[in-house]
């Protein structure tokens, strides 16, 4: 098949167009002769071919016999040749231009035009060889002008193509390519492209790779932009089908866009264009033949162009698809997300965004794929035929699932189900908006979802199976649990009996068991559990089971059978394997076999002393030598350990190790201990073993705590200086996130604020799954809020809050919600201070929140009510902040100085409403209490109350005290 | 014999103007010297047809014209509104100039830009594409008062020329002056905003190949900064999301030049060798080999695979050896998940302004 190019060059001739035809003025004779001849060279002059060719017929014709015409019949005939090829009659006019080119008297140039012609019939013709003799005579020429050589060269050339002579057409344009290149960079460029096709039909692919790239790099000389890319995208095509990937991409990726090859195209257009008007104002008669076929050849290409809407899509599906056959799944990808978004919604570009999402997902771009599914609905809404619609919509179901918006696949993968009733997806679809109902932890209505859809359901269907497990894991994890042993026995009767899929089989047997635990019913999960093991050995949740079974038999007594289940848990199950450890070492507590409870937890200690539970190993160790009234051993057990493990790298519960040994030293042993840990630390300072320096240092510190022969305060103080005397000995990166926080959290309450960041920063940095790094952004918090750095200070609060693991209060009317625990409050109050800077509503939200939430500690509640009270203050809004003073002191006896705080400021209060007998009361009554009596307050209260008329000495109505007996002291 | 000296004398000239600055009445030489190739279209056809010349000057006036009749050079001072059209031709030299912006080209395109620039709005001249390319080299050339020389030429292009498509290009080649001041000017935050403004609009290819390699790099650079300082970032929640997003970008920019403008070998080399350098940095060294490989064998000739085919030729050694750390086959899945929030969609934007990096 020969390019559309090629076919079009030969169809429509370089044609040169004698400057004036003669034939007029020798013409003689017979009437209507004249006008014939006439009308006839003005159609040929003006190009109107068919209507000078209708002219010199008739002439030959009616008067081509006649005496006194043979001249002009001998001027015509060239002339009627000449339409006839331009009209594309090539058979006709071969007889008429043979003729004429008998003329003896020829002119030397219509000679040349005629051979040229005949040339081009017989190539037309298929007489190659006689053509190639005729266009070499010309070419051999050297009066002909060079540009009309040329030509004749290049179709030479074309008629080894014509031919299908591959061999010789290379050979031919490998000759003559060179000399063809330095007449015309354009004619350079069309024989290359021929030499290409060529080399392409004879399949010598490297070769014409090479010859691609070289065109390509002067593509802008070339006028046939439509052919070289097509051959590009063909040539590229051919290596992917090899699977020359990169040859393959080299290739395709210079394939030029459709709008670049038009506009390419579209610009050569125009500069012949402009070239065929200079030839029309200059009267260039062979230039303006030239020019004329040149842009007749570009428009045809256009328009056939025109004719391919699907050029692009398959240039870049050729090259995304040579990426995904290297495995290149991102730049495939990228290829693809560029085509589908920028070309014309077709078929190709259809599959082509089904493709792209699913490669999208299994790069786990998720968002990406979710993006890309809602533009395959918004770009193909118009299309009739959407083959993968049902595809695409629920692979973004799975796209919201993989970024764990449950709610919104469950509601994705429904619209599948509801859209596409008719298709096998549809109840894949039903199920996966059930199964991420489940994963919301909604039990019921999960459950109510899979009743629906089990109702229409057959067991022979592939999706009953799991459409009845996970119903019944609904009723597992509602704790429901006769209803989920009804299913799951269904299933597993299903399983054995009516040839429904195995998947679920080990699962519920072991869920069945469990559940007969979990309602204390022994006997059964011991039947089922026994069963489940034997049958199950390589299961997945044979730990589990083994753990249950072992559970079951130590709660029917049947000790020696428990302690043989725990011990068949193997180490593929570390956590329960270490949990069954422990658990026998119960038994033998229940037992009360000190030595075989010994034996078992030095086994322990020397077989896992990678656990996290080592520390509880060496806990019960020391216990069991304590309950022997081996103090000493138990010492000796513990010390062994610290020294043992004490360098190791940072791993849960070795820090446990240390503060393990406190529970062996009792009051002044103390000292000893204090002691024999400092003597530990000079001694890895100097071993340089700095991880065990600044486990024991911190074991030291924390020993200060318990110090009972100093004050609290003295104790607190002590401890905070030796965690801050850490900090040069201390790499976050090498020590255990419970040091650093501790040694934050001492390095703030010093005002050590470059230092503790330093700790804290380490900390988040180094250990982002510990549970301390909550602490981390508490402290970050707190320090920003002492160097004022508010906006810093509520973001670091707000990471604390989404990291933080105690639990959260359930969010108020105002939409507040806490993190329960001291250190939840600290921060709340933090937080509702610097809010109410700018918004006291918004402060006031978080103090109210704080004051009735049960579960915080009372010295935190205590001071939200105080903020509460104080906010109101500062305001100006005495009396709104009265009522709060006054619940400090009437529900939070137990601190003292913040009660103290509230009697004064209510006085104030009260004063500045312009209330002095009613201050004066609350001063007296500040001043009156006892247990108040030291505090710098109560000093100022009784001036207060002595200024504004004297100390009122209380009332004792019915005997009761006045005011109440403070709970603490 | 006298043919070949004057290629001798016209190669020895060309090799002085890449060789050195050439002067003022040098660069006078190269439009004196010139063959008269250029042509002259009458206004009144009664003056004849198109005449082959030697156009030396123009003014918004007239055309100063050279012409070798019998008698000898003749010089006509002619006014423009006498034209209909006029047109450069390129000698194979001045069409070298033309084809690739180069720091070597721009004395002489400069010299043929200021003799011609007042035919623009003439029919038929071509000068306006001369600027271009002139603009262009200058914007290669780099340095400020370039750019700014560069700008000034766009500008009157913008202004002058009739024909639409060149001034759309001055437009983007503007754009991608602007971003090269704005990187050049140490504004990183005014640079991002345009490089990602630019790749909405991924038509502009010079501006394209700037702003994704910019933005490779700032990412790359960014994502770097982020394990530094979140060396477990895998456990951190909070950070995971904002590495996975950089990684992700760091390679779709690399990658863009290779993928969507291959035939720009020089930086789609370099964007192969900074996404291989993205791979082996977070230790994907699988990947890394495969991207190393299609360096070498797309662009074979670039300084890029030159300077990775040591640390290519180690990694096959070692995957000869079956040496790749599994921790690195763990990282080759190239699939970290993305997390980022999906905004509720309003509708998405049309294709022209899509933006393929727009994670």
């Amino acid at each position: 098949m020969l390019p559309a190019v090629v076919v079009a060059q030969v169809a429509v001739p370089d044609v040169p167009v004698p400057a004036e035809s003669s034939a007029v003025r020798t013409a003689v004779g017979a009437r209507g002769a004249v006008e014939l001849l006439a009308a006839g060279e003005t159609a040929f002059n003006g190009g109107e071919w068919q209507k000078a060719m209708d002219d010199f017929s008739e002439f030959l014709r009616d008067y081509g016999g006649l005496e006194g015409t043979a001249v002009a019949v001998s001027k015509v005939k060239p002339l009627l040749a000449i339409c006839q090829v331009r009209m594309g009659l090539f058979a006709e006019a071969l007889p008429l231009l043979e003729e004429s080119l008998k003329q003896p008297d020829l002119d030397p140039k219509q000679r040349v035009d005629l051979v040229f012609f005949a040339g081009l019939c017989n190539l037309r013709q298929g007489n190659a060889e006689v053509a190639r003799n005729q266009l070499g005579e010309i070419f051999s020429n050297p009066a002909v002008e060079r540009g009309r050589r040329m030509e004749t060269l290049i179709l030479g050339g074309m008629s080894y193509v014509m031919e299908k002579n591959w061999v010789e057409g290379i050979t031919f344009f490998k000759r003559y390519g060179d000399e063809i290149a330095s007449y015309s960079p354009e004619a350079g460029a069309r024989s290359k492209i021929l030499l290409l096709h060529a080399l392409m039909q004879h399949q010598q692919w490297d070769e014409a790779a090479g010859l691609a790239r070289s065109i390509h790099a002067n593509l802008n000389q070339a006028r046939q932009v439509v052919t070289f890319s097509s051959l590009l995208i063909e040539l590229g095509g051919r290596f992917l089908e090899d699977g020359a990937c990169h040859q393959a991409i080299s290739l395709l990726r210079l394939v030029p866009t459709a709008v670049e090859i038009k506009r390419l195209q579209s610009a050569r257009l125009a500069e012949a264009e402009r070239d065929l008007a200079a030839a029309m104002a200059g009267k260039n008669q062979v230039r303006i033949s030239q020019m004329q076929t040149a842009i007749g050849e570009m428009r045809r290409e256009l328009e056939a162009f025109e004719k391919i809407p699907q050029f692009d899509s398959g240039a870049r599906l050729r090259l995304a698809g040579a990426y995904f056959e290297l495995e290149r799944t991102r730049e495939g990808c990228l290829i693809l997300d560029q085509m589908v978004r920028q070309m014309e919604p077709d078929a190709v570009v259809e599959a082509a965004t089904a493709s792209l999402i699913r490669g999208w997902m299994s790069l786990e771009r998720y968002a990406r794929a979710a993006r890309t599914a809602d533009l395959y609905v918004e770009r193909f809404a118009g299309l009739a035929e959407k083959p993968n619609l049902p595809d695409v919509l629920f692979l973004k179901a799975q796209a919201l699932e993989g970024q764990f918006q449950y709610q919104a696949a469950a509601d994705a993968y429904r619209d599948v189900a509801t859209r596409f009733a008719d298709k096998p997806i549809a109840a894949q679809a039903e199920f996966m908006a059930a199964y991420n109902i489940l994963q919301l932890e909604d039990y019921p209505r999960a459950g109510l979802l899979f009743d629906q859809q089990l109702k229409r359901l057959r067991k022979t269907d592939e999706m009953w199976q799991h459409v009845i497990f996970w119903r019944a894991m609904a009723f597992y994890f509602d704790q429901r649990w006769e209803d989920a042993r009804g299913l799951l026995e269904e299933y597993l009767d299903a399983a054995k009996d009516e040839g429904v899929g195995g998947e679920y089989v080990d699962d519920s047997e072991f869920r069945i068991g469990f559940s007969h635990f979990s309602e204390a019913r022994y006997p059964e999960a011991i039947a089922a559990l026994r069963e489940f093991s034997r049958v199950h050995p390589q299961s997945e949740w044979l730990g589990e089971a083994l753990l249950t079974l072992g559970d079951s038999l130590a709660a029917e007594g049947e000790l020696e059978d428990a302690d043989a289940a725990y011990s068949q848990i193997g180490l593929e199950s570390p956590g329960f394997h270490d949990e069954g450890w422990m658990k026998r070492g119960n038994l033998f507590k229940l037992k009360k076999d000190l030595p075989g409870m010994k034996t078992l937890f030095a086994a322990f200690v020397e077989k896992r002393p990678d656990s996290p539970r080592i520390a509880e190993g060496l806990q019960w160790l020391g216990w069991i030598a304590k309950q022997e009234g081996d103090v000493a051993e138990a010492k000796r057990i513990y010390w062994d350990a610290v020294r043992r493990f004490g360098n190791d790298d940072v791993r849960l519960g070795l820090e446990d190790i240390f503060i393990g040994l406190q529970g062996f030293y009792v009051g002044a042993e103390k000292l000893e201990l204090a002691s024999q840990l400092e003597k530990a630390l000079v001694k890895a300072r100097f071993d340089k073993q700095l991880r065990f320096a600044t486990r024991l240092g911190w074991a030291l510190a924390n020993l200060h705590l318990t110090d009972k022969n100093v004050s609290l305060e003295l104790r607190i103080r002590d401890s905070r200086e030796a965690f801050a005397a850490l900090v040069p000995e201390i790499t976050p990166k090498e020590t255990a996130p419970r040091i650093l926080a501790d040694v934050g959290d001492a390095l703030v309450e010093k005002s050590d604020f470059v230092n503790a960041v330093l700790i804290y920063e380490g900390l988040r940095k180094w250990w982002p799954r510990a549970p301390e790094r909550d602490r981390a952004f508490a402290g970050l918090g707190f320090i920003a809020v002492r160097e004022g750095r508010d906006a810093e200070a509520l973001a670091s609060f707000e990471r604390y809050e989404k990291s933080a693991l105690m639990p959260k209060t359930v969010a108020d009317a105002r939409g507040v919600s806490l993190v329960e625990g001291e250190l939840g409050g600290k921060v709340a109050l933090a937080k509702a201070e610097l809010l109410g800077k700018r918004d006291a509503g918004k402060g006031l939200d978080i103090l109210l929140a704080i004051q009735k939430a049960k579960s915080m500690p009372a010295a935190i509640r205590a001071e939200a009510f105080m903020h509460a009270a104080r906010l109101h203050a500062k305001g100006g809004q005495y009396r709104e902040a009265l009522p709060y003073f006054e619940q400090v002191y009437l529900l939070f006896n137990r601190f003292p100085a913040l009660v103290a705080d509230a009697y004064f400021e209510r006085g104030e209060a009260l004063e500045k409403l312009g209330m002095p007998e009613k201050a004066r009361e609350v001063y007296s009554e500040l001043v009156s209490r006892e247990d108040l009596a030291s505090l710098e307050r109560a000093k100022l209260g009784a001036i207060r109350a002595r200024a504004l008329g004297g100390v009122i000495e209380p009332s004792n109505p019915e005997g009761g005290l006045i005011p109440p007996v403070p709970a603490i002291r | 014999m006298i043919r070949s000296i004057s290629i001798i004398i016209v190669s020895v000239a060309s090799a002085c103007i890449a060789a050195a600055a050439p002067t003022p009445e040098q660069l006078q030489m190269l439009v004196k010297n010139r063959p008269e190739l250029d042509e002259i279209r009458w206004k009144d056809p009664a003056r004849g047809g198109p005449l082959k010349v030697r156009i030396v000057r123009a003014t918004t006036q007239a055309v100063t014209v050279e012409k070798t009749l019998s008698a000898g050079l003749v010089v006509r001072e002619i006014p423009q509104v006498d034209l209909a059209g006029v047109s450069f031709s390129l000698t194979p030299r001045e069409a070298e100039w033309h084809r690739q912006p180069a720091v070597a080209a721009v004395e002489p395109l400069r010299v043929y830009w200021e003799t011609r620039k007042a035919t623009l709005r003439v029919p038929g001249s071509n000068v306006g594409e001369t600027g271009m390319v002139l603009a262009q080299s200058l914007r290669v050339m780099g340095d400020s008062a370039a750019l700014e020389e560069a700008w000034k030429i766009l500008d009157h292009i913008r202004e002058q020329d009739p024909e639409n498509g060149r001034v759309e290009r001055a437009g983007a080649e503007q754009v991608t002056i602007d971003f090269i001041r704005s990187v050049g000017s140490g504004n990183f935050v005014e640079a991002d905003k345009l490089a990602w403004s630019i790749t909405e609009h991924a038509d502009n290819a010079d501006a394209m190949l700037l702003a994704t390699a910019f933005l490779a790099d700032r990412h790359f650079t960014e994502l770097k900064a982020t394990e530094e300082e979140h060396p477990r970032w895998i456990d951190d929640d909070e950070v995971r999301p904002l590495r996975t997003r950089l990684y992700h970008l760091s390679l779709d920019f690399a990658l863009y030049p290779s993928l969507f403008l291959g035939s720009r070998e020089k930086e789609a080399a370099a964007g192969l060798k900074m996404a291989a350098a993205v791979y082996q940095f977070t230790g994907a060294h699988v990947l890394m080999k495969s991207t190393l490989e299609d360096l070498a064998m797309l662009y074979p000739d670039s300084e890029a695979a030159r300077e990775t085919a040591p640390l290519l030729a180690r990694f096959k050694e070692l995957e000869e050896g079956a040496e790749l750390s599994p921790a690195a086959a763990e990282a080759d899945k190239d699939s970290t998940p993305e997390t980022e929030e999906i905004t509720p969609t309003g509708p998405p934007p049309p294709p022209k302004r899509y933006n393929i990096f727009g994670d």
